[in-house]
C-alpha cells in the first residue's frame, strides 16, 4: 500500500495499459508501444527541462515558444542553405540562450519566475509571428534532419533514443553530481543553501540555461517529425508538459522530484491519446475520458499526502 | 484603513477616465440599399473611382476600418487580411487588424474595442457567431457596418463575403470520390481528419464526408481524427494507422493537419503512389507537394487573397452609399495535379 | 491548599514505545508550577495529553475533583485549560484584536460584535496591564514580548483556571522576560494556576513556587523550590550532577583573523569597529534591538552593509556568504529549521553542504564514499543522536540538529565562527555539549563570535563581550571573572 501511496499515478497507469492490452488487441503489439514511446518523446525531453526549474523552486511556462522559436530558428537556416549540423547547433544554442535570459530575468531583475516567463511567452509568440507572417517554412533542405525523427539506430527509432538517452544523462547529473546536488538545495530551503555558500542565483540560472536548451532540442525534433516549422508548432506542448511534471508530483515550492518518474508520465500521458483512438473514441469523448484519468490519477497521488 | 487617500485618489482617476470625452462614434447612417435576390460575384463588389472618393470623404482623417481575423498564424487567415492590407493602402483607406488566436471570446472585446475607437466598418471571421451575436448587433446600432467573411449570417446591416464550408467540404470531398473512383474502382479505406471545437468546420467535415460518399459511394470511411495541426493529424494518424492499418485515403479539414498525416503515412511505409490524401485551403506548401505527386493529391483554393480584396471593396461600396449585393460568394477552386502549372 | 490538577498514573506510547510512564503528581491551585525535564524526558507529551490534542493510553485526570478527560482541544479550553506553544499560535496578519477574540467572538444575529469584542479586549489588557498594546495594529509590528502577552490576554479571554505556557521565555529579551513575569503575577493574583515549562532554572527559582522533574518520561520529583537546590534539579534532570556548567577558561588569542571597521548598515547598527583573534571567544550581546543579531549576519555577508569594512583573513572586496565560506567562515543563523537545515535532505548531505564543491571529481561527479566518510566522522566527534546518516534531518531533536548545523562548519574545516543565539530552545545535556565543542575549537585556534542574549552563556564563555545598545557598541568588558549583572546595565543602559 506504500508503493501506491508513493507513486499513485503509476499504479494508474498500470491499470490503464492493462485495460487497454484487454479491450483493444493492437494495444500491446510492438508497433504500438514503440509509436506511443516515439509520440512522448519530444514532451519528455522538454519536461526534464521543466523540472529543473522547478527543482529550484520556480516554473518555466516560456518553453512551449522556445521550442517554436529554436524549431524556426533551425528549420529557416537550413532552408537559407546551411548544413543541417550548425543549424540544429544554432537552434538549440538559441534555445539555451533563451533560457539563459529567462534565469537573468528571474534572478537578478528578481520578478517572479511565472510572471517573467508568461511575458517571454508572449515576446517569443509574436516575434515568432512576426518573422513568419503566419506562413510555413517547409523544403527539401528539412529532409535532411528527417533521422531525427524516422532514423531508426540499432532497432530503436531515433526520437526513443534520444529522449532515454537524455534521461540517462540527467540521472546520472541529478543525483550523483555536484550541480544535482546544489540544484535540490537550492529547491529544498534557497535561505540555508545561500547561507551554506552555495551561489544560489547561478544554480538557478543555469537550470533555466538548460530547460531553454533541451525545449531547443524538443523544437528541432519537432520540425524534423513535421517536416516544417511554424511559429505556433510549440503551443499545443505547453499543457502536456506542465501536466507530465505536475502528475510526476515534481514539487511546485522545490526541492522534491524523481527524474524517472517523469518519463513514465509523459508515456502515460502519450497512452492516453492512443488509448483513446484506438478504443474508437469520438474526439470530443477523447477530451472527457482524458480528463478524467487525469484526474483520479492526481488524486490517488495527492491521497500520500493526506495519509502522512 | 492607513492609506485612505490612496483609495480616493484612485476612484478619482477612475471617475475622470469614465466621463472624459467620448472618441467620436459615428452617426447612425441609413442601411445600405443591398439587393438580395442572388449572390454575388467579385466583379460585383469592384468600385469605380467616384465611389473610392466618396468612401474617403465618408471615413474623413479619424474613421478606419476594422478586420477581426480568425487568427494570423496559419496561411488563409493571415493572407486575407494582408491582401486587404494591399488594397487599401493603394486606395488610400486605413486599415486596422486583430488577431483573435482563434479564440471566440476575444472576439467580442475586439469588436466593441474598434467601436469606441472610431472603426466605421468592421469585418470579421466569426469563430463561433453565436459568440458574436449580441456584440455584432449593437455595434450595428451604433451605426457601423459589419461585414462577415468566412461565413455569412452576422453581417446585419453589411455584406456577407461568405466562402461555404460546405462548399470546401464538399469540393474536398468530391476530389477524394473521384480519384477513389478513378484510381481504385471505387473501393478505399477512408479517414478523416476534422477539428470538432469550431462549429464551421464542423459542417466543412461533414460535407467531406456527405460529398465522399456521393461520389463514392462504396468507399468506407472508418472515422473521424483530430487534425487541424501538422503536430494533431501525424498523432491522431499514427495512433488510428495501429487500429485501422488498411487506411489508403485521408481527407483533411486543412491542409496543415494533412501534411502531419503525410508524415504519419510515410513513417507507416505506405505507398505514396497508392495513398490518396487531400487537404483544404491551398497551403503554398501544399501545391508543392501535388505537384510532387507523392500522397498529396488534392487541395481547395479558398481564394484569401481575393477575399481580402472583396472585403475592401465591399467596404468602399457601403461607405459610398451605393447598393451592393449582400451576400457575395467567393468561388471555390479545386487544386489537383492537372490544374497546377 | 487544594489541589486543582492532579495526575494519576498516566501513561501514553507511541508505536510502543513510551513517552510516559504512569506519571502521577498534583497542581496547587493558584500556584506558578513548573515543569521540567530534558528533551525526550515526556514534557510536551504530557502538555498534549493535559490540553486534550492526544488522549492516555492510561491512567486518570482530575480537575478541581472532576473526572477530566478532554477529547480534544476544544473541550479542554471549555473546562477551563487554556495552553500557549511555543510558536503562540497567532495570526501574524490579522489585527491585534482579531487575534484576540480568535475561537469565541462574540456576535450578535450571525455577524461579530465588533463593539463587545473591543470593550472584551480592553478590559483583559487592562487587566495585564498592557493596555498600551494598540488593539487596531496588525500583530507582526508587536515585538515577541507583546505577541506572548496577547496570547495570555486570549487564554484569558476564554476564562481559564489554568494555563500551561510551554517555554514562555525562549525567546524573549531581559527586559520582555520582566515584563512577562508581572504579567504572571497579575495572572495568580486573579486566581489563574499557571504550569510553567522551561529550561531556565534561574527564571524558575525566580518565580514558581513548586516544581516537577521528569525524566526518560518518568516521574522523579515534585518538591518546593524552597526545598531544592539547583544542582540537585539538574542532577535529576539528567540522572547524574554537573560540576560546572561551563568549561574552564583559557587565554589563548592568536593572530587577528577579522577587523571590522566603522561598519554601518542602514537600519540597524552603526559606527562598529573591534578585531577578533584567532582561538579567542568574543561574545557579543545585548538586548533584543540592539543590532547584534544584524551585526552577525553582516559580518557573514548576509546583511546589507551601508559603510564600513570587514576583513575576514585576508578577502578582498564585498562580501557575499559565498566568499565568506570561500574564506573559511561559517555562520550558525538563530532559525534553525528555516536558515540552517535542508529538513528534507538527509543528515548526511546537510553536514557536508558546505563542502560539496571541494567533493567533486571529473566532470562534476560527487566522491560519495568521500562524503560519507566526512559525515561519519563529524557524527562520530559530535555525537549526533541519528538514526541513519540518510536520515531527513527533520526527524531529530532540536539539540542533534544544531549540532549537525555546527558539524557543517566543521567539515568545511572553518577557522572563523559566527553563532547566532546558538543553544535556543535547546536542552541542558547538549548545551553543555556545544559548550565544551566551542572551548575546544577556540583551544584549537578557531575564532568566535558569539553573539547571544544568554547573558549567564555569555558570561561563562566568553573572553571579552562587546555589549551593543540600539545600534551601537555601549561597553566592552574584558576583564575576568565577567558579572552577569554589569552586563545586564549596560545593556540596558542603567
Amino acid at each position: 500500500m506504500d508503493f501506491v501511496g508513493e507513486n499513485g499515478f503509476i499504479v494508474i497507469f498500470i491499470l490503464w495499459c492493462l485495460f487497454l492490452a484487454l479491450t483493444t488487441d493492437k494495444f500491446l503489439t510492438p508497433r504500438n508501444i514503440l509509436t506511443v514511446l516515439q509520440q512522448s518523446a519530444i514532451v519528455g525531453i522538454v519536461a526534464i527541462g521543466e523540472m529543473l526549474v522547478m527543482l529550484t523552486g520556480a516554473m518555466d511556462v516560456s518553453l512551449a515558444a522556445i521550442l517554436s522559436v529554436a524549431g524556426l530558428i533551425a528549420a529557416s537556416l537550413m532552408i537559407t542553405g546551411l548544413p543541417p549540423l550548425p543549424a540544429v547547433v544554432i537552434g538549440v544554442g538559441a534555445g539555451g540562450t533563451i533560457g539563459l535570459v529567462n534565469g537573468l530575468i528571474v534572478t537578478k531583475i528578481k520578478i517572479n519566475a511565472i510572471i517573467a516567463t508568461l511575458g517571454m511567452l508572449s515576446i517569443l509568440g509574436g516575434l515568432a509571428l512576426m518573422y513568419t507572417q503566419g506562413q510555413t517554412i517547409y523544403g527539401p533542405a528539412l529532409d535532411s534532419i528527417d533521422f531525427l525523427s524516422s532514423g531508426v539506430l540499432l532497432g530503436v527509432r531515433v526520437p526513443i533514443i534520444v529522449m532515454f538517452g537524455l534521461y540517462v544523462i540527467f540521472y546520472v547529473v541529478l543525483s550523483r553530481t555536484l550541480f544535482g546536488a546544489q540544484l535540490y538545495a537550492v529547491g529544498s530551503n534557497e535561505k540555508a543553501a545561500w547561507l551554506s555558500g552555495l551561489r544560489v542565483d547561478r544554480i538557478r540560472i543555469m537550470a533555466f540555461a538548460l530547460a531553454g536548451m533541451l525545449a531547443g532540442v524538443g523544437g528541432v525534433m519537432q520540425a524534423a517529425r513535421q517536416g516544417s516549422a511554424t511559429a505556433i508548432m510549440g503551443d499545443e506542448f505547453l499543457f502536456p508538459i506542465l501536466t507530465t511534471v505536475v502528475l510526476a508530483g515534481v514539487s511546485l515550492s522545490g526541492g522534491k522530484g524523481r527524474l524517472w518518474n517523469v518519463l513514465i508520465a509523459a508515456i502515460f500521458l502519450a497512452t492516453i491519446t492512443n488509448g483513446m483512438v484506438l478504443l474508437g473514441l469520438s474526439v470530443n469523448a477523447q477530451r472527457v475520458a482524458s480528463g478524467a484519468i487525469l484526474i483520479v490519477a492526481l488524486s490517488l497521488d495527492r491521497l500520500r499526502q493526506r495519509v502522512r | 484603513m492607513k492609506y485612505w487617500w490612496i483609495r480616493i485618489i484612485c476612484c478619482a482617476v477612475v471617475l475622470a477616465s469614465c466621463t472624459g470625452p467620448a472618441t467620436s462614434v459615428p452617426t447612425p447612417r441609413p442601411l445600405p440599399a443591398l439587393w438580395t435576390d442572388r449572390l454575388g460575384t467579385s466583379q460585383d463588389l469592384v468600385p469605380t473611382e467616384a465611389e473610392i472618393a466618396a468612401a474617403k470623404a465618408t471615413l474623413g482623417t479619424k474613421g478606419f476600418i476594422g478586420i477581426v481575423a480568425c487568427n494570423l498564424s496559419s496561411e488563409y487567415h493571415a493572407t486575407v487580411p494582408k491582401a486587404a492590407q494591399l488594397l487599401a493602402d493603394k486606395l488610400g483607406l486605413r486599415i486596422e487588424v486583430f488577431d483573435s488566436e482563434t479564440k471566440a471570446d476575444r472576439q467580442i472585446a475586439a469588436i466593441e474595442n474598434f467601436v469606441s475607437k472610431g472603426a466605421q466598418a468592421i469585418a470579421i471571421c466569426a469563430i463561433d457567431p453565436k459568440v458574436v451575436e449580441k456584440a455584432v448587433q449593437q455595434a450595428a446600432a451604433q451605426g457601423v457596418y459589419i461585414l462577415q467573411y468566412a461565413g455569412r449570417d452576422l453581417a446585419v446591416n453589411g455584406i456577407g463575403i461568405s466562402i461555404e464550408d460546405a462548399d470546401l467540404g464538399c469540393a474536398a470531398g468530391d476530389i477524394a470520390g473521384e480519384l477513389i473512383v478513378k484510381e481504385k474502382g471505387g473501393r478505399a479505406t477512408v479517414a478523416l481528419l476534422d477539428y470538432p471545437s469550431l462549429p464551421n468546420v464542423v459542417e466543412r467535415a461533414n460535407q467531406i464526408e456527405a460529398c465522399l460518399k456521393q461520389t463514392a459511394p462504396d468507399a468506407k470511411i472508418v472515422g473521424r481524427y483530430l487534425g487541424g495541426t501538422p503536430e494533431n493529424g501525424l498523432a491522431s494518424l499514427a495512433n488510428a494507422l495501429q487500429a485501422q492499418p488498411d487506411i489508403d485515403v485521408v481527407v483533411s479539414i486543412n491542409d496543415a493537419g494533412a501534411f502531419g498525416a503525410i508524415k504519419a503515412l510515410e513513417a507507416a511505409g505506405k505507398d505514396p503512389q497508392k495513398t490518396i490524401v487531400v487537404g483544404i485551403d491551398a497551403d503554398a506548401q501544399a501545391k508543392d507537394l501535388i505537384k510532387q505527386g507523392k500522397f498529396y493529391r488534392g487541395t481547395v483554393d479558398t481564394s484569401p487573397a481575393l477575399t481580402g480584396e472583396m472585403v475592401v471593396n465591399a467596404v468602399v461600396k457601403l461607405l459610398a452609399g451605393s447598393s451592393a449585393p449582400k451576400n457575395v460568394r467567393v468561388p471555390v477552386t479545386k487544386i489537383t495535379k492537372d490544374s497546377l502549372p | 491548599m487544594a489541589a486543582l490538577l492532579q495526575l494519576d498514573r498516566i501513561s501514553r506510547a507511541f508505536s510502543g514505545v513510551p513517552a510516559l510512564r504512569e506519571v502521577s503528581f498534583s497542581v496547587e491551585a493558584g500556584a506558578l508550577h513548573a515543569l521540567i525535564g530534558e528533551n525526550g524526558a515526556g514534557k510536551s507529551t504530557l502538555i498534549k495529553i493535559l490540553s486534550g490534542a492526544l488522549p492516555a493510553d492510561s491512567g486518570t485526570l482530575r480537575l478541581d475533583g472532576q473526572p477530566y478527560q478532554p477529547r480534544d482541544p476544544r473541550q479542554a479550553l471549555r473546562s477551563g485549560l487554556a495552553t500557549i506553544y511555543q510558536e503562540l499560535n497567532l495570526l501574524p496578519s490579522r489585527s491585534v484584536l482579531a487575534n484576540l477574540v480568535l475561537g469565541h467572538e462574540p456576535t450578535r444575529r450571525g455577524l461579530i460584535d465588533g463593539k463587545q469584542a473591543r470593550i472584551a479586549a480592553q478590559r483583559v489588557l487592562q487587566q495585564l496591564q498592557a493596555d498600551t498594546i494598540p488593539l487596531d495594529a496588525p500583530l507582526h509590528e508587536l515585538a515577541l514580548g507583546q505577541r506572548q502577552i496577547i496570547a495570555i490576554a486570549r487564554a484569558l479571554l476564554s476564562d481559564c483556571r489554568m494555563l500551561i505556557m510551554d517555554e514562555p521565555t525562549a525567546a524573549l529579551n531581559s527586559a520582555e522576560v520582566e515584563a512577562l513575569f508581572k504579567v504572571l503575577a497579575t495572572l495568580q493574583a486573579g486566581g489563574v494556576t499557571l504550569l510553567y515549562v522551561s529550561h531556565r532554572l534561574d527564571e524558575i527559582f525566580r518565580i514558581a513556587a513548586a516544581v516537577t522533574v521528569l525524566r526518560d518520561g518518568q516521574h522523579v520529583r515534585t518538591t518546593a523550590l524552597s526545598d531544592i537546590t539547583p544542582d540537585n534539579l539538574i542532577a535529576d534532570m539528567l540522572g547524574r550532577s554537573l560540576t560546572g556548567v561551563f568549561p574552564p577558561r583559557e587565554q589563548h588569542a592568536g593572530e587577528v583573523v577579522l577587523s571590522v571597521e566603522h561598519l554601518s548598515s542602514a537600519r540597524a547598527f552603526e559606527e562598529v569597529s573591534f578585531q577578533l583573534r584567532a582561538g579567542e571567544v568574543l561574545a557579543i550581546t545585548g538586548l533584543a534591538g540592539s543590532g547584534k543579531t544584524e551585526l552577525g549576519q553582516a559580518l557573514f555577508g548576509a546583511w546589507p552593509i551601508a559603510r564600513g569594512q570587514v576583513r575576514w583573513f585576508d578577502q578582498h572586496g564585498s562580501l557575499s556568504p559565498a566568499q565568506a565560506v570561500a574564506a573559511g567562515v561559517g555562520l550558525l543563523p538563530e532559525d534553525r529549521q528555516n536558515e540552517s537545515l535542508l529538513l528534507d535532505a538527509a543528515v548526511q548531505r546537510n553536514i557536508t553542504l558546505a563542502v560539496l564543491p571541494r567533493l567533486a571529481q571529473r566532470w562534476g561527479f560527487l566522491d560519495r564514499s568521500g562524503e560519507q566518510r566526512t559525515a561519519q566522522q563529524q557524527v562520530e566527534t559530535l555525537q549526533i543522536k541519528t538514526p541513519s546518516l540518510d536520515s531527513p534531518a527533520r526527524v531529530l531533536s532540536g539539540g542533534n540538529q544544531q549540532k549537525t548545523a555546527l558539524a557543517k562548519w566543521l567539515a568545511a574545516g572553518a577557522r572563523g565562527l559566527i553563532l547566532l543565539e546558538p543553544t535556543q530552545g535547546i536542552d541542558v545535556g547538549v548545551k553543555f555539549e556545544i559548550y565544551t565543542l566551542i572551548a575546544q575549537l577556540a583551544r584549537s585556534g578557531t575564532a568566535i563570535l558569539l553573539i547571544s542574549s544568554e547573558l549567564s552563556e555569555v558570561a561563562g564563555l566568553a573572553q571579552r563581550v562587546i555589549v551593543m545598545r540600539g545600534g551601537k557598541i555601549a561597553a566592552e568588558f574584558a576583564d575576568q571573572p565577567i558579572e552577569v549583572g554589569a552586563l545586564l546595565r549596560a545593556a540596558a543602559g542603567v
